[in-house]
């Protein structure tokens, strides 16, 4: 029912009412199809012949429109209803009343094109009845209302004011927002908008504008970087923006300022660098540059009048300070050289520091690296060659076996290169280190070593000799220990080749304990200061960034790019690293041997490689492993294939366990190492575990767990290791604690353990590999351990990092020998 | 030699004490005694009697020892000769306040002391006593060396027995004032005293012992020689024809434990681990030899028979007191020795030496008597190699029966969803594990080579257990990979597929037969 028009006093009305008044003024063309309704009041055809006849004649309309609300009185639409629409244009009459209406094409300008075609109609030749035809048609401007049965009209062109469109109302929304600061949902606006027109006249403008009260929002929350971004990004839009250059060097000099305040000066270049980038000749970049170039200048003239008085490591300190504040300082390259070459120093990203005594229970790779620093061992593994490792000595001239092998010789070295910082060791010092080892009252008793020595007897300062009991197959690998007895070791700082300078949670320094002459002209590496990176990606990023030179170890998916890269090398070890999971001898359940061959076959340890270590195929990088013993030896048996993940073997062998058991499987503590990526895997292992049956968990002990691994309560215990020399490192892989007297094999059968005994007699290498081949299938057989998987191990170095060997042994093989040239960040 | 004594005390009791009735009853219990002196079980022989005289056999049990206590002064601990003299003479009273009877004691100086006498008596060796001290005269010889300490005393001491030619272990002890030395050296001495008895054996087999001077009870029965629980070593006195001694032989994992002490004998309890640890031969005495563990622990070393000159490393030797006790369990290190401490009790222990599941030998040990011992045991190295093949063939079995068992159950499981096409997959699969023949054939392939080489070795023991470890690997594959298992599972399932088929041929049939919709029903049979 059709009511009689009225004012429209709410929005809420405001349609269906106005549909209601429609009715009863605006004209229905007839040239509609039969959707159209004729309009109570007849419209008298007013379409004109002539341009005049379109006038409007707002006083026969200001009655009709009466109902319909004014333009004043219109709120604009919510953000809400603009946002998810459906979308409408406003229709201003002359009487200022509004009508909503479904979009109107063409759009914008409308009227415009009306008005334009109805100028081309006038091209026709006059009388011409089908401009007349065209103008009378084009007087109407056909529209759809929003709601009703009763929705297409035509309403008189004459009588409409203005448009003002959907995309409009939308802009007019986004300046409210704006103004009230209210950045997410002007974005979200301005983006629906973009979407529906993104060349809307007043779109760039409120973009715009919507970047420069974000960038005030944000700063007005203290995130200095966000809103530099978004100021950055304004500035490509439009560098004339009201205020942006003033809000810009703001913004930049907070940022430059803190970080300089933290010391942080590459920060601090970085965010000076981007202002530099968009406005060479602002002040914040001027004033700044001139700062930092003042500071370093300082600096290295600080660091010149160091070196020629003071230590030159201060010295090195205050040039690599000045290169880090301004290092396109003109006189940086040859100060910083001079400091340089002469304390020359190496920076390493490590994930460990050595913390305190090593742990028995996880010997740590910041443990082996501090080991290599500041001990010497008699013997030290040099190379792999015929899949052997080949040993070398640091402390003897020669050393020579007498009586068919029965004794050795030994000639101490008693001239030391410059460039050596050598341990002073006599005959009676590592006559002293012997005897202990072979002593069974002292702390340092090994029983294998003591089985072959019988006697140690020194001839003279620099020469002594050994008489073994039995003659050992591989000596040098029996005497890879360290030259110093542990009573007489010397304070924690002090060592060998290096000792340690300083040490805390994130930082190792290592000196030389006999630094090079001061009028040595070839030097060679006099310091290494190792930071604590969180992870490898952090790691590689102050690699790349040059806050380091050197990455003793790299996560493997990172090696493929470093390699690539032409400013760093990559380095393998010439041994991989095995990853292995070893039983506790104490727990009765795990002396079943079903149940360990139930964990191994319920074990995907491919798949948790794969996702874990690799992120990618097992191929070069690691692969699957059978042994403890490393793939490339020559004691790795290659007929004897990994256990095959098999989840139905494994469950059925947990339930024939737990029947050999008598009662369930007990719940299995995992111990592992502090590591982010054994975590993970430990945590895969026990999820893998749980699924046939078996209740494990992953356990990290804490720093000041460091007692015996017997003391410790655990059922399993992750372990990495890399054998150099299986032919004497196997026993102690085999025991928890690294033992190597034959009690610490309690646990392992009878025969296995006198197998491992025939090793210590083996009297030529074929024998010896034999052995070893028969114990590799012995011990997968028996699962003694679970050998997970094997990693090729890298490192990554600066090209300005000279003297890394090839195939290194470990990751500062040589370190003596090492140079590194002059070199600092320019980012 | 009991029943002449035991005559001797009745008829000295009965007949009158006239002189002519003593000589008859004397006369009477010397030719019992005479009798019975070829038997083992005087410490030594009875001195030959004069010519002209009666030989009277003097019971062991009222021989009292004869010591010699010998006492070395240091010059640091600076004793005055009167000072010296008056020590000795204390030490002297004090025996025979302490023994009484049971000793004869000589006390005397050492008359060329060395400077570090306690030195010197941790080096004497048996010769040194024997060449010093001859065993006609003295039964026993304490040394005992006192040299300052700090404030006071230590007394250092050792005992031989000239009977087994047996050193005891040094021990000391500390005293703080000089007054104290007397009382500390005897103390010291009932510590080294190491009482001795004859070995005599019954015709029932049992082993009494006589305790030299048992009879003459100490005044102080702490001292008393033969004590319930008492340990004692035997040693052989192997005599030559004029009587001589000619060697002293320690029979070896063999102790008496006495049970209870009696005037005719201790009973006692034979320990040993040999099969026949005592025999009587002629000129053959047994005695006994009371031992105290005075070391800390007693080192053993385990060796292969002779040929071969290897030590047995890596053997397992259970230690225990007796078969109720859970054993303590050591290994051998490489030089094929374990160390036996001794116990709170210092009681005597079993050793179980055992080589992987065989028990080698299982040997009776008094830990802390000597300092180091050795036993040779068969070297089990081949028997111990086809143990380690023989495992990790179980291993494999182990791991192909249960995956037998776990394609079995998933061919019934999928048998019963009717997806035979799987289950024929999973025949073929059961088909390509290892058969029993496979592993019958690797059991032979260990266990020929192992028992030729045993054989080539004279090794019928290791043979043996060779075969018998063979034939059970054997038992246990007919067992748990019976082919004829396998065959049923295959008929079991040939049947279920038939019934499958044929149920869904007749469901297929009945689904043909269903009535169209526009034909009328067919009439229901009445």
């Amino acid at each position: 029912m059709i009511n009689g028009p009225h004012l429209v006093s709410t929005a809420a009305f405001r349609l269906p009412l106005a549909w209601t008044c429609l009715g009863a003024c605006v004209l229905l063309a007839t040239t509609f199809s039969a959707f159209a309704q004729p309009p109570k009041k007849a419209a008298a055809p007013r379409a004109a012949e002539s341009k005049t006849d379109a006038a409007a004649k707002p006083d026969d309309d200001e009655g009709d429109s009466a109902e319909l609300p004014k333009l004043d009185e219109m709120p604009l639409p919510s953000f809400e209803r603009l946002l998810q629409g459906p979308a409408m244009d406003w229709l201003v009459l002359k009487t200022q009343r509004v009508i909503e209406v479904e979009p109107l094409h063409p759009r914008p300008g409308t009227l415009e094109d009306i008005e334009r075609q109805v100028k081309e109609t006038f091209r026709l030749p006059a009388q011409n009845e089908e401009g007349k035809a065209r103008r009378k048609a084009l007087a109407n401007l056909p529209i759809t209302l929003l709601e009703g049965d009763a929705r297409e009209f035509k309403i008189a062109v004459r009588m409409i004011r203005e448009i003002i469109y959907f995309e409009d109302l939308m802009l007019r929304r986004i300046d409210r927002l704006l103004d009230d600061r209210r950045a997410r949902e002007a974005y979200d606006l301005l983006i629906a908008l973009h979407q529906r027109a993104p060349h809307w006249a007043g779109l760039a403008e409120r973009q715009q504008r919507l970047l420069f009260i974000e960038a005030a929002v944000r700063r007005a929350q203290n995130d200095w970087e966000a809103a530099l971004v978004l100021l950055e990004e304004l500035h490509h839009r439009n560098r004339d923006y009201d205020g942006l250059l003033n809000e810009l060097g703001t913004v930049a000099e907070h940022l430059i300022n803190a970080a300089a305040t933290a010391a942080d000066y590459r920060r601090a270049r970085h965010f000076l660098k981007r202002l530099r980038q968009l406005e060479p000749k602002h002040g914040v970049v001027t004033r700044w540059s001139q700062r930092f170039e003042d500071d370093a200048r300082q600096l290295l003239a600080r660091a010149a009048e160091t070196a020629r008085t003071g230590p030159p490591d201060q010295a090195l300190d205050l040039a690599e300070r000045a290169a880090l504040i301004w290092p396109d300082l003109a006189d940086l390259p040859v100060g910083f050289r001079n400091a340089a070459t002469r304390y020359p120093r190496l920076r390493a990203g490590v994930s460990d520091v050595p913390r305190g005594r090593p742990s028995r229970l996880f010997p740590a790779p910041a443990d082996r690296r501090q080991h290599q620093f500041t001990q010497v061992d008699l013997f030290q593994p040099a190379r792999v060659e015929e899949q052997m490792v080949r040993y070398e000595t640091p402390l003897f001239d020669e050393w020579e076996p007498t009586d068919l092998g029965h004794g050795l010789l030994f000639q101490l070295r008693r001239r030391r290169a410059q460039w050596e910082s050598p341990l002073v060791a006599t005959a009676g010092v590592l006559a002293d280190t012997i005897a202990a080892r072979i002593d069974p009252h002292h702390p340092d008793f090994d029983e294998r070593f003591a089985s072959f020595v019988e006697r140690v007897t020194v001839h003279s300062p620099f020469e002594l000799s050994v008489r073994f009991a039995a003659a050992p197959l591989r000596p040098e690998a029996l005497f890879a220990f360290p030259a110093r007895p542990a009573v007489d070791a010397p304070a924690e700082r002090a060592g060998y080749p290096f000792q340690i300078q300083a040490l805390d949670e994130h930082h190792a320094v290592y000196r030389r304990a006999f630094p090079e002459p001061a009028t040595f002209v070839d030097r060679h590496i006099a310091e290494v200061i190792e930071t604590v990176y969180e992870s490898d990606e952090h790691a590689v990023q102050g690699l790349l960034r040059g806050e380091v030179s050197l990455l003793p170890h790299v996560a493997a998916w990172h090696v493929p790019q470093l390699a690539a890269h032409p400013d760093f090398i990559t380095r393998e070890y010439a041994l991989p690293q095995t990853h292995l999971i070893r039983f506790n001898p104490q727990r009765a359940a795990l002396a079943n041997r079903t149940l360990r061959r139930a964990l191994v076959y319920g074990l995907d340890r491919r798949r948790i490689l794969e996702t874990v270590f690799l992120r990618g195929p097992a191929g070069r990088l690691g692969r699957l492993t059978s042994s403890p013993v490393p793939t490339t030896s020559y004691a790795y048996n290659s007929f004897v294939e990994p256990h095959k993940f098999d989840a139905g073997l494994g469950l059925s062998l947990a339930i024939a366990a737990k029947k050999e058991l008598g009662h369930d499987i007990p719940a299995l503590k995992l111990l592992c190492p502090r590591d982010p990526l054994i975590e993970q895997a430990a945590q895969q292992v026990v999820d893998s575990w749980r699924k046939i049956g078996v209740t494990a968990g992953v356990v990290v002990p804490g720093d000041s767990e460091r007692g015996p691994l017997h003391e410790a309560d655990w059922d399993l215990a992750w372990g990495v290791v890399s054998l150099a020399e299986p032919l004497v490192e196997i026993w102690p892989c085999l025991t928890p604690d690294g033992a190597t007297d034959v009690e610490s094999l309690t646990s392992v059968p009878a025969w296995l353990r006198h197998e491992l005994l025939s090793l210590d007699q083996a009297g030529d290498r074929q024998s010896a590999a034999a052995i070893l081949h028969r114990l590799h299938k012995e011990l997968w057989a028996e699962v003694h351990l679970i050998p997970l998987w094997e990693l090729s191990e890298f490192l990554a170095a600066r090209k300005t990092v000279r003297g890394i060997p090839q195939r290194p042994m470990a990751a500062y093989q040589h370190i003596e020998r090492w140079k590194v040239d002059a070199w600092y960040s320019k980012e | 030699m009991i029943v002449g004594f035991a005559s001797f005390a009745a008829g000295f009791r009965r007949f009158p004490p006239h002189r002519f009735g003593r000589l008859v009853v004397w006369a009477a219990c010397a030719a019992c005694l005479a009798a019975n002196a070829a038997k083992t079980h005087s410490a030594t022989p009875a001195p030959a009697a004069p010519a002209g005289e009666f030989e009277i056999a003097v019971p062991l049990e009222l021989m009292p020892y004869r010591v010699r206590v010998v006492v070395s002064f240091s010059a640091a601990a600076q004793f005055l000769p009167g000072q010296r003299g008056a020590l000795l003479e204390e030490l002297r009273a004090n025996t025979v306040r302490c023994a009484g009877a049971m000793w004869q004691t000589e006390v005397a100086e050492d008359e060329s002391p060395l400077p570090d006498a306690a030195a010197a008596l941790r080096r004497l060796s048996v010769a040194d006593a024997q060449a010093r001290f001859s065993s006609d005269r003295f039964d026993k010889v304490f040394l005992l060396a006192i040299e300052s300490q700090g404030a006071g005393y230590r007394l250092q001491g050792r005992e031989f027995d000239t009977a087994t030619s047996q050193w005891s272990l040094p021990q000391d002890r500390v005293v703080q004032e000089r007054r104290d030395i007397p009382p500390g050296c005897m103390a010291l001495m009932q510590e080294l005293f190491r009482p001795t008895a004859g070995v005599e054996q019954t015709r029932a087999g049992a082993v009494v012992l006589h305790g030299r001077a048992a009879w003459l009870a100490p005044p102080d029965p702490d001292w008393a020689p033969l004590r319930a629980g008492r340990q004692l070593e035997p040693y052989y006195r192997h005599f030559d024809k004029a009587g001589a001694v000619e060697r002293i032989q320690r029979v070896p994992w063999t102790w008496f434990v006495v049970d209870r002490p009696a005037r005719a004998g201790a009973a006692c309890t034979v320990v040993t681990g040999l099969r026949s640890p005592l025999w009587t031969r002629r000129r053959i005495e047994t005695v006994a030899l009371t031992v105290h563990p005075q070391s800390p622990q007693t080192r053993l070393v385990l060796r292969a028979r002779p040929p071969s000159p290897k030590v047995l490393a890596g053997v397992e030797v259970d230690v225990a007191h007796d078969a109720r006790e859970q054993p303590v369990r050591l290994i051998s290190d490489r030089q094929g020795a374990v160390r036996i401490p001794v116990g709170e009790d210092r009681r005597l222990v079993w050793l179980s030496v055992r080589s992987g599941q065989v028990l080698l030998a299982r040997l009776p040990l008094v830990p802390g008597v000597h300092s180091d011992e050795s036993v040779e045991l068969p070297d089990d190295a081949l028997r111990l190699a086809v143990e380690g093949d023989i495992s990790l063939l179980q291993a494999d079995l182990v791991d192909t029966v249960a995956r037998r068992a776990v394609i079995s159950a998933t061919i019934r499981a999928r048998a019963k969803l009717g997806q035979w096409a799987e289950v024929d997959a999973l025949f073929k699969q059961l088909a390509d594990l290892p058969k029993s023949t496979a592993y019958a054939s690797a059991v032979d392939a260990i266990r020929l080579p192992a028992v030729q080489a045993a054989k080539s070795a004279k090794d019928r023991a290791a043979e043996g257990r060779i075969q018998k470890l063979c034939d059970e690997t054997t038992a246990l594959i007919k067992q748990y990979l019976d082919a004829d298992k396998l065959r049923q599972l295959k008929e079991e399932m040939d049947e279920l597929r038939k019934i499958d088929a044929d149920t869904r041929a007749d469901a297929k049939a009945l689904g043909d037969e269903a009535t169209p919709p526009d034909q009328p029903a067919p009439p229901k049979p009445k």
